[in-house]
């Protein structure tokens, strides 16, 4: 029989580490032959059964697209008001739906979500532009938009799954400061791209109100002196 | 107040209600809460699957509550008799996972088997720990007298040429609700350690072997009984682990479910347990060991005995008998029981001690079996929960822990070996 050095307790004979504390069993006279564990070491997921209701809810999202196309084709021939709609169900369909349907047979990365919603939200302003919109907007604003909000999202992701986690007021402040960044580059793309279009600083008044509030909570939760001195001024 | 008629239920009807306290569990069925409890014995002798499906087979007609398939009404989920062939099947690393409804022929159990050991794993609106051992125990017995040993009846193996009697197929808390009764529900947010959680289904699974007489005599040193003892035990090292901790102090909460069986002489096989809790805030000062000893003792004699029961049994009959929540569309409950869940539930309490007690076998069953572990559901929040058996002189706690840390095994199997309780320690993680 072995002992654990660290934690005092009798191990199973099977056992090449303590399982409370993990540090590893020396018995100098253990038999040759391992000892049977006490547990299979099989792992045996259970069946998911989301797919049925992935499948139904295809079915339902799929019944308006299929009324709406002939009645748009037939009735009010050169629009495209079904398109939209068609649009929109595929996207939602795809946001809500496809995950179920094929989660098993994707890599699990939150990044690799974010990277694909972001070309389907594209793909689906795409459908706009083309059918309702003339000039370049697509390319000179949209795109980019996404692309850095593709980006700063990966960004978050990697701050919040850290390993070491960091506290929520830290985790509140970052995720602002993504945000003022955001703005600001939409303010810049906005800028650059269409320089006559009058904008009234939406952008600019969210990056600075972001700002501020990140340092805050930064400097909150950092600082030791400044928490106490917020508590000094603002006791009640 | 109008009460489900039960007794017309019975008999040979080809469905039934779920009883009062399983009314819960499946709205609350989900990935990471399970509500499945584990019980496995360990025999003298191997394992053959084709036997093992034979006494399966040949006990399920004494059970009728266990041969069932969850269907949904419209107002409410309902059992209904399962003609199919039960499963059994190899046991895994991952225990205690959520049962699907269309999975294991539409069995709301499932019978593993491993080596010599014997393993049930059952979802909770089927019955509690006590129907789980139960249900084991008497398989266990068929199993052997397949095997060609002489095994009568008895404690807790059931005479299979009798027929299932009304008492055990009741729903025991309509019964003994006392009406007009009610007690408020702790609803403040509790101290919790947690960690970074496993991968979905898998847990970690500690159990640590102690000789009962040796725990007796630690727990009655200090006045106090064995169920008492442990609950102490956690209350100490939660506090000591929150003291660690920088941030706010919360009260630290331990849930004790509790066997209604004995206080009203009940026979049901279905569930008959609701949970006391013992608390102590770490805001009112330092506790000693001893101090939390008697404080929970103290309280868990206060509070059990059949008054309170009768009132804790008669607030959760309420809402299955109000004529509003009767009239509500299932859906709409089962979505009602999640939103509730998800605010109280275990941010109530900090983790969860359950006692089976002992296990009863007639005199020549128990040459042949070996030990018994006893697992309760792995929780959505809590790292420990915990679940004791003892079986002739061995007393097994078994952890079951969602989170990658075992800090909460760790300083409870250490502060048993420093009181001078020597423990074996066995995991699925090795």
């Amino acid at each position: 029989m072995s002992y654990c050095v660290n934690c005092g307790v009798e191990l199973d004979d099977s056992a090449s580490v303590c399982a409370l504390c993990q540090t590893p069993v020396v018995h100098p006279n253990k038999p040759e032959k391992a000892a049977e564990p006490p547990y299979p070491q099989i792992v045996v997921m259970p069946e998911e059964r989301k797919r049925y209701s992935a499948i139904v809810a295809s079915l339902v999202m799929l019944l308006p697209i299929l009324v709406c196309i002939p009645i748009n084709h037939f009735i009010t021939p050169g629009t495209y008001w079904s398109v939209y709609l068609a649009a929109t169900l595929i996207l939602l369909w795809i946001y809500f739906v496809t995950p179920f349907l094929i989660r098993h047979k994707l890599p699990h990365s939150p990044y690799i979500s974010l990277v694909l919603d972001g070309a389907i939200t594209a793909a689906y302003i795409y459908v706009m532009y083309h059918y309702n919109s003339s000039g370049s907007w697509f390319y000179r604003i949209a795109l980019p938009m996404i692309g850095v909000f593709v980006l700063l999202g990966c960004v978050l992701i990697r701050y919040l799954t850290k390993k070491k986690k960091p506290s929520t007021m830290r985790r509140i402040a970052f995720a602002l400061a993504m945000v003022a960044l955001y703005a600001a580059a939409a303010e810049c793309i906005f800028l650059i791209s269409m320089p006559s279009l009058i904008v009234d600083c939406v952008a600019l008044s969210v990056f600075f109100t972001a700002t501020v509030l990140a340092v805050f909570l930064r400097l909150a939760s950092d600082s030791k002196r400044f928490r106490a001195w917020l508590s000094r001024k603002f006791f009640t | 107040m109008s009460k489900p008629k039960q007794e017309k239920q019975w008999a040979d009807k080809p469905w039934f209600r779920l009883d009062n306290a399983a009314l819960i569990f499946p709205g609350q069925n989900s990935e990471q809460w399970s509500n499945v409890i584990r019980i496995s014995v360990d025999l003298t002798v191997p394992i053959e699957p084709q036997r093992l499906k034979q006494a399966l087979c040949d006990i399920l007609p004494r059970f009728p509550t266990m041969a069932v398939q969850l269907k949904k009404g419209f107002f409410w989920y309902y059992f209904e008799k399962n003609e199919n062939e039960p499963v059994v099947r190899p046991d895994s690393n991952n225990q205690g996972v959520r049962i699907q409804y269309h999975e294991n022929n539409r069995f709301l159990f499932r019978v593993f088997y491993y080596r010599n050991r014997i393993a049930l794993e059952a979802f909770h609106a089927l019955t509690d720990g006590y129907g789980c051992a139960v249900f084991l125990s008497t398989l266990a017995a068929q199993y052997l007298r397949l095997c060609g040993h002489e095994i009568s009846c008895g404690g807790m193996v059931l005479d299979l040429s009798e027929k299932p009697k009304p008492e055990e197929l009741e729903d025991a808390f309509i019964r003994n609700a006392t009406p007009g009764a009610t007690l408020p529900r702790g609803t403040h947010k509790v101290y919790h350690k947690t960690g970074v959680s496993l991968p979905t289904h898998t847990f970690h699974i500690i159990t640590g072997n102690m000789p009962v007489d040796r725990v007796k005599q630690r727990a009655a040193a200090r006045g106090a009984t064995v169920t008492e003892y442990f609950t102490a035990v956690l209350l100490k090292i939660y506090l000591d682990f929150q003291k660690q901790e920088a941030g706010r102090q919360r009260e630290v909460v331990i849930q004790v479910p509790v066997n209604g069986r004995k206080a009203f002489g009940a026979k049901t096989l279905r569930n008959m347990s609701v949970c006391y809790t013992v608390g102590a805030d770490p805001n009112l000062g330092t506790y000693t060991f001893e101090e939390l000893v008697r404080q929970t003792s103290l309280w868990l004699r206060y509070v059990n005995n059949k008054k309170t029961l009768g009132a804790m049994f008669n607030s959760n009959v309420q809402l299955q008998t109000s004529p509003l929540l009767r009239r509500i569309p299932l859906f709409i409950k089962d979505f009602g029981i999640r939103l509730s869940f998800h605010f109280t539930a275990e941010k109530t309490n900090t983790a969860l001690f359950t006692n089976l007690g002992v296990i009863d076998l007639p005199a020549d069953m128990r040459p042949f079996v070996e030990s018994y572990i006893f697992m309760p559901s792995v929780g959505k929040l809590n790292g420990g929960r915990m679940g004791a058996v003892s079986f002739g002189s061995t007393l097994s706690v078994t952890v079951a822990n969602r989170y990658r840390e075992t800090d909460v095994e760790r300083a409870f199997f250490r502060f048993l070996i420093q009181d001078g309780v020597p423990v074996k320690i066995i995991s699925n993680f090795t």
